[in-house]
């Protein structure tokens, strides 16, 4: 298909310089560019000074499949399928802060489905972690006094039998 | 290794934990406690990410056991037997009054003394109410109707409404709150003269409703009679003449709305209708019902029934306990994966709870 006034071309730059050509239509998903292009500040490339381009890479992947559109209901089934397929895929990265990148990514271009399911990979990659483990991953100061943490952890204690 | 990340960020992560890890990075922080109590956490928490937990119960001679199944990608491996709390497991009779957030709200009385257990088996926490003064003669002149729900408001909090009747009518509506422990007298009157409520009720959007049959006419016609717990005030949903005078009526929770279920004989067949509202804005006292489902009906052990269509699953309950849900996750593939976990447990009832925090911290 030849290209239609449909498919403008909006130019995004990463943080180490690299610039990428993506569809308007899809770049959309992002709430952070739509509302700079509505603000009429795309002309020029979009500099995204948080983003790396391995990173901004993983996310143009993942709205330029997520911006398909299903021809009919029969292929729409097909599609929801294929699409969780994907996602599933999308998030089994090799380095945990490959993820943590995206997750960071997702919340600043604002791209709720991105930020959903990157956000549900990292629960599940914790979700069995103990409390220290959680605290060394995320850099957080236990800011409780050894009394009131034997408190807090007392009051929950039936919920593990 | 570590990682900065932003609290904001930190809380879209936190949301999406299950339960049991919320329940343990309470310790975590202050930041991450005080979020995971907050009442405004607690209230999304089943609603951003609905986790459906199946309870099925069974009763072996006078014990009442219970399976839980929790309803995501390990189910149906995961299953194993769930600990209710031991208050329950003394209750021969208790019937279920309703679920809302997550809580479970059972029901008994001995002689004048009744109590109830409100339960969040997701945290294996439940508290016990004494109710007092609660009324029942044999011939049904003098009864008390116990309701459930969950205050609307910021609070959130769980609350019982106290219905006693007495042989002229006269209603005294007391109303308990679960953060004070106070029973608090909010009615006394004869709003509706000649009906007589029923146990059955469902909990929506602020509002209990019950079924309940009018005495006046030999017909025994059916009403559905609501009670606002923020306005602490009644009204009654009007029905059709045909629904009227159905013989076997039920109300229900259908997509978030107030429904009804019609049980009827076809032939040799039990079968059953769902009336659903005909309109999400059409609310208040006046709402049309329309006939939406004749669905599949799959019956079985005469206590569990299901019935479902495209865009609902419908499940009921069979006898002492009357509840239904509406569940929003893809019901024709849920089906058959359901009814396979099921084939090895001992077919009791089977309840369908959200998974919920309510309760984690607060009520000790």
């Amino acid at each position: 298909m030849s290209s239609s006034s449909s498919s403008k071309m909006i130019e995004l730059r990463s943080s180490d310089g690299e610039t990428f050509h993506v569809e308007e239509t899809v770049v959309l998903q992002s709430e952070t560019i739509k509302q700079m292009i509505d603000d009429d500040c795309a002309n020029a490339a979009i500099p995204l000074p948080n983003v790396t381009s391995m990173t901004l890479a993983k996310v143009i992947e993942y709205i330029k499949k997520h911006a398909e559109k299903p021809k009919d209901d029969d292929d729409k089934k097909v599609a929801e399928e294929d699409l969780k397929k994907f996602d599933a895929e999308f998030v089994k990265v090799d380095q945990e802060s490959m993820l943590f990148d995206l997750v960071r990514a997702a919340n600043y271009l604002n791209i709720k489905s991105l930020l959903d399911l990157t956000c549900q990979a990292v629960a599940d990659s914790i979700k069995d972690l103990s409390v220290e483990e959680v605290r060394k991953k995320f850099n957080i100061q236990n800011d409780f006094t050894p009394e009131e943490e034997a408190k807090v952890r007392k009051e929950n204690a039936w919920a593990f039998d | 290794m570590s990682a900065y990340i932003p609290f904001e960020i930190q809380s879209e992560i936190i949301k999406n934990l299950p339960v049991q890890s919320l329940l343990q990075f309470r310790c975590v922080s202050k930041q991450w406690k005080s979020l995971i109590d907050s009442s405004e956490f607690i209230k999304n928490y089943h609603i951003n990410r609905p986790r459906h937990h199946f309870l099925v119960w069974d009763k072996l001679g006078d014990v009442r056991t219970c399976t839980s199944i929790i309803d995501d990608n390990t189910f149906p491996q995961q299953k194993f037997p769930f600990t209710a709390p031991e208050s329950l497991n003394s209750i021969r009779y208790a019937s279920l009054l309703g679920s809302v957030n997550g809580l479970l709200c059972f029901y008994r009385s001995y002689g004048d003394v009744g109590f109830a257990d409100i339960w969040n088996p997701s945290i294996r926490k439940s508290v016990n109410i004494l109710i007092p003064n609660v009324l029942k003669d044999t011939n049904g002149d003098r009864y008390t109707v116990i309701g459930f729900g969950v205050c609307p408001d910021d609070t959130s909090d769980p609350k019982l409404v106290k219905i006693n009747v007495n042989a002229t009518y006269t209603w005294v509506v007391e109303v308990f709150t679960l953060s004070t422990r106070v029973w608090q007298t909010v009615y006394r009157g004869t709003p509706f003269k000649s009906c007589a409520l029923t146990a059955d009720q469902v909990f929506i959007d602020g509002i209990i409703y019950w079924q309940s049959v009018g005495l006046d006419e030999g017909l025994w016609p059916n009403y559905i009679i609501s009670f606002d717990l923020k306005r602490e005030k009644f009204g009654e949903v009007s029905l059709s003449e045909r629904l009227s005078r159905a013989e076997n009526l039920e109300v229900a929770k259908v997509n978030e709305s107030l429904g009804l279920l019609e049980y009827y004989i076809d032939g040799f067949r039990n079968n059953v209708k769902l009336y659903a509202m005909k309109d999400d804005n059409d609310k208040g006292y006046a709402l049309k019902f329309i006939e939406t489902i004749m669905g599949h009906l799959i019956e079985f052990l005469s206590s569990l029934i299901f019935a479902y269509d495209d865009g609902a699953l419908l499940q009921g309950l069979g006898l002492s306990c009357s509840y239904h849900i509406q569940l929003d996750s893809k019901p024709t593939e849920l089906m058959p994966t359901a009814l396979n976990g099921f084939q090895g447990c001992k077919l009791g009832q089977i309840l369908i709870v959200l998974s919920s925090i309510w309760m984690a911290s607060r009520f000790p």
